[in-house]
């Protein structure tokens, strides 16, 4: 007995009203003429019109490793390839923003090793380096350690000419041009 | 010509080149086979037509996620039964009309189908069909119109050959029930 027999015998015992109507009455609807014939190009062209022309290189999904190049060859279709480049272009860019920098230190940090009398040595050694004004503020001279030095005291004209009258035979022309 | 193998489409659809081609294959290897199917559910041509299209585009669409698990029949046979169900209660959800508001709405609707030239007897049969509830509908369907083995239909809707068997039983009942109580 095949398996339409068998489902046939069992409606039978079920309800023999359904089994007699269902010998008695065939298929009683109908699809237009011609309709299966243009279904495929009906829903070919809705679904260009809704997906584009893209979506005919999606492959398959395959149950074995050959399905890796067409994976990649569907990664590669221009719609992903540019959703693929702005995720790389986004985690550069948070990187940048959220990865841990190195700490930046101050010259105070940077100098708290450091003891006075090693710092006082250094300046001593490098005196020629520092401003007077640097000094001064770092107080590493006092401004009363500084003496007040009068260059020219009391020095009038006379004087100065007298200076020059006795010195101007030691002054070549060149330094003379200068002075003057 | 021999028929064309699932694994001869499913081939062709793995290559753009030859995208479409299996795509028209595939289509004309199973279409009729689940309109008629969506059609002993939405009853009316165009609804069918409406939800078979659907079904097809998301088949069209998805075919990628295919993973061969179960037969391509099976696979596409699931999209066409949730089509139909997301359908139908759509349909339910936007009647406003007197027709659709009444129970039997659907079948009713069949009288002013074109493609439809069933008896009296027939229209009433769809009547009762549209009381059950879905599950149950789509065992009678497959096991009364479709003529499939307990095990298909065990295969199609992940239900197991006991729990397929009391559906059908009782969806057989329900209907000579209803067909008594016309009378």
């Amino acid at each position: 007995m095949s398996e339409k027999d068998k489902i046939r015998e069992e409606l039978k015992g079920l309800s023999p009203l359904l089994s007699k109507m269902k010998e008695d009455n065939g298929q009683p609807f109908r699809a237009p003429e011609g309709y299966f014939q243009g279904l495929p190009d009906e829903v070919l062209r809705r679904a260009r019109a809704e997906e584009g022309l893209v979506r005919k290189s999606r492959p398959v999904a395959q149950n074995n490793g050959s399905g890796v190049g067409a994976w990649l060859q569907w990664l590669w279709l221009p719609r992903r390839a540019v959703g693929l480049a702005m995720a790389l272009l986004l985690a550069v860019a948070g990187a940048y923003l959220f990865w841990p920098q190195p700490a930046s230190y101050s010259s105070e940090e940077a100098l708290s090793g450091i003891s006075s009398e090693e710092a006082q040595a250094y300046v001593s050694e490098n005196i020629g380096e520092f401003e007077l004004e640097a000094l001064l503020d770092a107080a590493v001279v006092s401004a009363d350690d500084v003496p007040e030095i009068e260059l020219l005291p009391d020095v009038g004209e006379e004087d100065i000419d007298r200076y020059l009258d006795e010195v101007i035979d030691d002054i070549s022309l060149d330094e003379l041009e200068e002075l003057l | 010509m021999a028929a064309i193998s699932d694994d001869q489409i499913l081939a062709l659809l793995e290559q753009p080149r030859t995208y479409e081609r299996g795509f028209r294959l595939l289509m004309e290897k199973y279409q009729e086979r689940l309109y008629w199917h969506i059609r002993r559910l939405v009853y009316e041509h165009e609804d069918a037509n409406d939800v078979i299209q659907n079904c097809f585009i998301k088949v069209y669409r998805n075919i990628h996620k295919f993973e061969r698990k179960s037969k391509l029949y099976t696979w596409l046979y699931r999209i066409a039964a949730n089509e139909a169900i997301t359908f139908l209660k759509k349909k339910q959800r936007q009647s406003t009309d007197v027709i659709d508001s009444e129970p039997g709405g659907l079948a009713n609707s069949l009288r002013a189908d074109n493609y439809f030239d069933g008896d009296e007897a027939q229209a009433r049969l769809y009547r009762a069909l549209e009381k059950l509830p879905e599950k149950q509908r789509l065992v009678f369907n497959m096991r009364y119109f479709e003529e499939l083995s307990y095990k298909d239909i065990s295969e199609l809707l992940d239900t197991s050959v006991g729990a397929l068997k009391a559906s059908y039983h009782h969806a057989v009942k329900k209907i000579e029930a209803f067909f008594k109580a016309e009378l």
